[in-house]
């Protein structure tokens, strides 16, 4: 599994179209496909401002529930959708990433905002420029906060790609390999090297901030 | 023992316009202070209004004593506690700790500021006199690195355990992180043996649980976290942790010109954005000697008093669902997107709006405002009228609500409420009856106060201002909008309009100057203050006459409300946990700054 | 000196000074366009208006001589209504170009509108008067005459300082503009790169500069200028590792506010074509290596060598520290008998035009300060030319260069060449690649450029001048 690839992007060395093993089989999985995508169980990772915008979608003037993601839990276990929703720091890292892993496949992710999609304007010592740093990624709705509208946008255009079978969940699980396991690692090893880069950038700083 | 010299720079006496020496001397703390410690003072200020007192750092806890108990100072509550960095500013020493201390009773005010040793900077903790020292320190140490001699549990607060560096120091870069490899338990000093375990024995023989609430709770509104150790469904210990929300703002505004810190004051208290917006306009306004026109004045207290009702609604709204009362959140939302909706017509944005700026609002009000704030305000009696009857004399709520986390005034005193959950137990404090400001001193409004200091007082204190605040919207609409600016003309803070930038050379250069320079405010620090929807939020801005503040400290109602969490916890029930937290307001945005 | 008092506060200063300059000592900014500290006194454009005392009318204070008991008002109401009157009278016809003019950000006209100005216009846009915007005045210049205040600095440069009268003024009364006869391109002024320095407006821009940087978001570093032993102090203007530009910085006695159009370039050169990292010879090419890699092998290809038959060539370009470590390494470490530093043979034999205002024939910036080292060969042995000679004897096995210049500079490229050539183990510090470098190298350390390490250097009066760090390396390449 390539490290380098894009979320949602078929690696390669995978099949970018679902195999066309027969008719029956496409049928069953499109509509499986149907089914997961229709009922979304989210689960609301909310931490800031963007929190209150997807109260917003989820309450009656908006309603999520239109789309089939009615079911709001905040147990990871029992959901497919992880929205994060909000500026994710250094300190609840470790608890994104538990939270991520603590979810059955398939299961998706969506960066709500532009603090979990790249940080936001807090170009800051204590904040994780977007979440991709350690979980992967399948959509990302910028604004700040998107309005709900461009949420549910967001949530519509995952929906098209579950219907696809094109996100990278599903196509790790039918791949049947520890797809999962590698991402995770790649993911840990990119943050790794974000985080030497930006030693290496705290030493170019200090030394402009010398001259 | 100190390293700080007499001859510190501003050992001299002098005072800003209106207070001469003999107007200083007549001011009770100056008075007393000269008395009781005289050898202690370093100097005196009155910058803008703002008494502040330099003290020898020895002599701090007596003179704090003064302060307190003295019966003309009478100074009860700690209000806030800051560090602050002065090597740009080239002083000697290099660090100062800044206490702002007010008094209930005799409503003044005093700022002392504390040098310290540049190369151990140290002083003693105020946590005997005044509970809300304890998280303040803790703060000041993470940011700072100041030692609080005899602080019960001096670590860090906000950033992750392993942060290495204090980041508001001036020589440590806005944007170095450091990674946190896994999260690590809120009780310091674990004994071994319960590292890692989950159910321990007690001293009794019996077992007890370590529990993690938050911080992905769906009671815990996004990032708090409590580790309680349990004794069946009681919590016999728990360690409050916070810092899960820590955007650096502090650190951002050093970094950004003073109309763009505008939007990251939205994010503090982003429940009701524009209160904040607010908050900072008036303590620029203060530094620069700015005159709010009538309009923007009028403008800006009609919006802040419906972001009041907005804030009190989401409080109650999720209060109540995590209590298990669904619907009553679902009634609490739609008149949120009703004010959205008139806020959105104003600036174009429904909730981080940036629509305050110095000297006014960004934009005038449209042209149907009136009408529109009229109809919004006619709908949203009716959704509070259908929660209170759903929870107010509901059985269930009455029994999770009556007599849990019962708070006495002394102690929110100590722990530095303000705001509802002060009001609530007793504290009649609210700033826009102690010191108005945007017109409240003429506005006919009351502020509910009540005494039993229990959850349920806290929701009652809450509903009630909530229809107090409708009160004062229907004043203000009847009396109507005063006709001129929405901004002052002072080409100094204000951007020119538009059409006269695009056609007038003068009118293009303030523009470039303004966005690309920022202001150019005198030297100089005040500390100005409103009642936000959680209580006195205030700033505190050090300015060095750059465009970019010096340094901008935020005095956040829901950090000095959540230091008490562990004192109030104890030996409450779990399920009490989430009633009380509900009621607090915790917003994790002003919380964790 | 002179006693005088300004706004209250007494000064004491020297005699001839203007009252403008003495109001700088008691920290008060006066505005001014026309004046500047190193051209003649020309008081016409009014914005300097002080009170005196005892004097009808206001007085310019630029032109004005301090004088013992002068009483002077800079903040009287009548003094800062003229300021006002006056920048509104400038900016009548000045056109609205602040988002495409590159002076926006360092220009006198929007700090002084902030700080003296503040006044409503009502001027309308469609009466100014239009003038020739963009106008080529050859390499390094572009004139936009609407933009101008018509101070005169660049007139008074030209003629007072360059000498080549290049720009002078033209027409009258409301159409006077700057430029030069026919608008033709300026030629032979090699110092009028510094008429954009002077210039408080964004009427002359340097072509070199247009459009590249706001000016905002640019740091600066103090350092000194090494295209020529005289040293002109400079500002190096750059953002994330890349220079912008090279703007002189006033010294009394080096180069005032002055520097050459050669210097200015010469910001290209740090980053053009860089030796990226260590070298070393694989056959008929050199390929990258590790750092540990190449010192090891010139470290045992030395020792295996011996002291006589190693030969060390120190480099007038580097800054004395790096000078010092080598004359250590060679003397103490080494002990060879090959050693010295003057690279030209003499110090006068090069091509560079020297000139009577700033240039120096030298283009080395501190062979003064190897002078100064004792970078010279000891107890008799061979300078450089000696050394070349013992290259082409075979005597040298070993031939360690702190520099390129000697592959470059000298006026017997051939006979280096062939010396080198029969050196078996060449060493070189190389800043960036030479013609040359792939053919006679054995070993190449990647040298850090000029602005990427901090020292001092020597001018050639013998002033010592340090050259701030601008920016950390982004390379392979080390501090020598």
């Amino acid at each position: 599994m390539s490290s380098t690839m894009p979320t949602g992007v078929p690696a390669p060395g995978l099949p970018s179209e679902p195999k066309r093993e027969g008719w029956l089989t496409t049928q069953l999985e499109s509509y499986v496909n149907w089914g997961r995508k229709n009922a979304l169980w989210p689960m609301p990772f909310g931490t800031a401002c963007c929190a209150i915008e997807f109260m917003s979608v989820v309450s009656s003037h908006y309603d999520l529930s239109r789309f089939g993601a009615e079911v709001v839990r905040f147990s990871p276990r029992q959901s497919d959708l992880m929205i994060v929703a909000g500026t994710v720091v250094d300190k609840m890292g470790p608890v994104l990433k538990q939270i991520w892993d603590q979810m059955p496949d398939p299961k998706w992710c969506i960066a709500m905002g532009v603090c979990a999609s790249s940080g936001g304007f807090y170009r800051a010592y204590h904040v994780m420029q977007g979440i991709d740093e350690i979980v992967p990624v399948d959509i990302y709705v910028p604004g700040c906060p998107p309005t709900p509208e461009g949420l549910i946008h967001g949530i519509m255009k995952l929906q098209e790609m579950i219907a696809r079978g094109e996100t990278r969940s599903q196509i790790a699980m039918k791949a049947g390999d520890p797809a999962e396991l590698a991402t995770a690692e790649d993911a840990a090893r990119r943050a790794i090297a974000a985080l030497e880069d930006g030693k290496l950038k705290a030493l170019a700083d200090a030394g402009r901030k010398a001259s | 023992m100190s390293t700080v010299d007499a001859t510190l720079p501003g050992s001299s006496i002098f005072w800003g316009p209106g207070k001469d020496a003999n107007e200083l001397e007549a001011v009770p703390t100056v008075r007393a202070l000269k008395s009781e410690h005289p050898h202690a003072i370093l100097g005196i200020t009155d910058f803008r209004g703002d008494l502040s007192v330099t003290i020898r750092p020895d002599d701090l806890l007596l003179v704090a004593q003064t302060l307190k108990i003295h019966p003309e100072l009478q100074y009860d509550m700690l209000v806030d506690l800051c560090g602050m960095d002065d090597l740009l500013l080239g002083r000697t020493p290099r660090f100062r700790c800044i206490y702002h201390f007010y008094s209930t009773t005799q409503k003044h005010r005093v700022r002392l500021e504390v040098p310290l040793d540049d190369a151990k900077p140290s002083v003693d903790s105020l946590t005997p006199l005044w509970k809300s020292a304890n998280w303040a320190e803790r703060e000041a140490y993470d940011m700072f690195g100041f030692d609080f001699v005899n602080h019960p549990d001096l670590r860090r607060i906000l950033t992750h355990e392993e942060f290495v560096g204090f980041p508001l120091r001036k020589d440590y870069p806005a944007d170095r992180r450091h990674m946190l490899s896994r999260t690590y338990s809120a009780f310091p000093g674990l004994p071994a043996e319960h590292e890692g375990r989950q159910v321990v024995l007690g001293q009794d023989g019996l077992e007890r649980v370590y529990v993690n609430i938050g911080p992905s709770h769906p009671a815990t509104h996004g990032t708090l976290r409590v580790q309680a150790l349990l004794d069946g469904e009681r919590i016999a210990d728990s360690r409050t942790e916070i810092g899960y929300l820590h955007r650096c703002f502090e650190k951002m505004c050093e970094t950004h010109t003073y109309t763009q810190v505008f939007p990251f004051t939205d994010r503090l208290n982003y429940i009701s954005a524009f209160n904040n917006n607010v908050a900072w306009a008036m303590t620029v306004e203060k530094l620069m000697q700015v005159e709010v026109p009538s309009r923007a004045i009028w403008i800006r207290t009609i919006l802040m008093e419906f972001n009041r009702i907005m804030d009190h609604l989401v409080c109650i709204g999720t209060n109540l669902v995590d209590m298990g009362a669904l619907t009553n959140f679902w009634y609490f939302f739609s008149p949120r997107e009703k004010i959205y909706e008139l806020i959105e017509a104003c600036c174009g944005a429904r909730l981080t709006v940036s629509y305050g700026r110095v000297g006014g609002v960004a934009q005038d009000v449209p042209e149907n405002f009136i009408e529109h704030a009229r109809a919004t305000a006619n709908a949203i009696p009716e959704f509070i009228e259908y929660v209170h009857q759903l929870a107010t004399k509901n059985v269930i709520f009455q029994q999770r609500t009556r007599g849990v986390g019962v708070v006495t005034r002394e102690n929110a005193i100590s722990w530095g409420w303000t705001g509802p959950v002060g009001r609530a137990s007793g504290l009649n404090y609210d700033v826009r009856r102690a010191h108005p400001y945007g017109g409240y001193e003429t506005l006919d409004f009351d502020v509910p106060v009540r005494t039993e200091g229990d959850t349920f007082s806290r929701y009652m204190v809450r509903m009630e201002e909530m229809r107090q605040s409708l009160r004062i919207i229907h004043q203000m609409l009847d009396r109507g909008i005063p006709e001129g600016p929405h901004i002052v003309d002072d080409y100094r803070v204000a951007l020119p309009e538009k059409n006269s930038v695009y056609t007038n050379i003068e009118a293009l250069m303030n523009h470039f100057k303004l966005i690309m320079h920022g202001f150019s405010p005198p030297v100089g620090e005040v500390y100005s203050y409103i009642e936000s929807a959680n209580g006195e939020q205030g700033f505190y801005l050090v300015s060095d006459g750059t465009g970019k503040p010096y340094r901008l400290h935020n005095r956040a109602p829901s950090f000095y409300t959540f230091a008490a969490n562990d004192e109030m916890l104890r030996g409450q029930m779990v399920a009490d946990f989430v009633a009380i937290l509900g009621t607090l307001n915790i917003i994790a945005g002003e919380l964790d700054r | 000196m002179v006693n005088l008092t300004i706004d209250g506060k007494t000064v004491a200063a020297p005699k001839g000074t203007n009252v403008l300059e003495a109001a700088k000592l008691v920290g008060i900014r006066v505005p001014n366009f026309c004046y500047h500290q190193d051209l003649s006194w020309e008081g016409s454009c009014r914005m300097c208006l002080v009170a005196i005392e005892g004097r009808p009318k206001l007085v310019p204070s630029c032109c004005e001589e301090v004088k013992d008991g002068m009483i002077v008002q800079f903040e009287r109401p009548d003094a800062r209504e003229a300021r006002k009157s006056q920048l509104e009278f400038l900016l009548v016809n000045h056109p609205l170009d602040c988002p495409i003019c590159d002076q926006a950000g360092e220009c006198k006209l929007q700090d002084y509108y902030m700080e003296h100005g503040g006044y409503d216009s009502k001027m309308p846009r469609d009466l100014k008067v239009h003038k020739r915007k963009v106008v080529d005045l050859g390499e390094r210049i572009v004139l936009d005459k609407e933009r101008c205040v018509l101070c005169s600095r660049c007139v008074r440069f030209c003629r007072e300082v360059s000498g080549s009268h290049a720009l002078q003024f033209f027409t009258r009364g409301v159409t006077t503009e700057i430029g030069t006869e026919n608008n033709q391109p300026i030629t032979g002024d090699d110092y009028i790169g510094n008429v954009v320095d002077i210039c408080p407006v964004g009427a002359l821009t340097s072509k070199d500069f247009r459009f590249k940087q706001r000016v905002w978001f640019l740091k600066s570093a103090e350092s000194v200028c090494n295209s020529c032993s005289t040293g002109c102090n400079i500002r190096v203007d750059h953002k994330d590792g890349v220079t912008y530009r090279y703007v002189p910085r006033r010294n009394e006695d080096v180069n005032k506010s002055w520097m050459c159009d050669y210097g200015r370039d010469s910001y290209r050169r740090e980053t053009e074509d860089r030796v990226p990292a260590p070298m070393v010879r694989e056959g008929a090419a050199l390929r990258e290596a590790t750092w540990e890699e190449a010192l090891d092998l010139v470290a045992s290809r030395t020792q295996a060598a011996g002291p006589d038959a190693v030969a060390i060539v120190g480099s007038p370009r580097q800054t004395n520290e790096t000078s010092w470590i080598t004359r250590r390494y060679a003397r103490d470490v080494v002990r060879t008998p090959h050693f010295d530093a003057r690279v030209d043979g003499s110090h006068t034999k090069t091509a560079l035009l020297a000139d009577n205002l700033l240039r120096r024939q030298d283009p080395h910036p501190n062979n003064a300060g190897l002078a100064a080292l004792g970078m010279i060969p000891q107890g008799g042995g061979p300078d450089v030319g000696g050394i070349l000679d013992a290259c082409m004897a075979g005597k040298v096995k070993v031939l360690h260069l702190l520099g390129t210049e000697i592959l470059t500079h000298r006026h017997d490229t051939a006979r280096v060449h062939d010396a080198l050539k029969k050196v078996p183990f060449v060493v070189l510090h190389a800043h960036h690649n030479v013609p040359g470098l792939d053919e006679l190298a054995h070993v190449v350390f990647a040298d850090a450029g000029h602005l990427e390490q901090q020292g001092t250097y020597v001018n050639a009066l013998g002033r010592v001048q340090r050259a701030q760090l601008a920016y950390l390396i982004r390379t392979g390449a080390l501090v020598m």
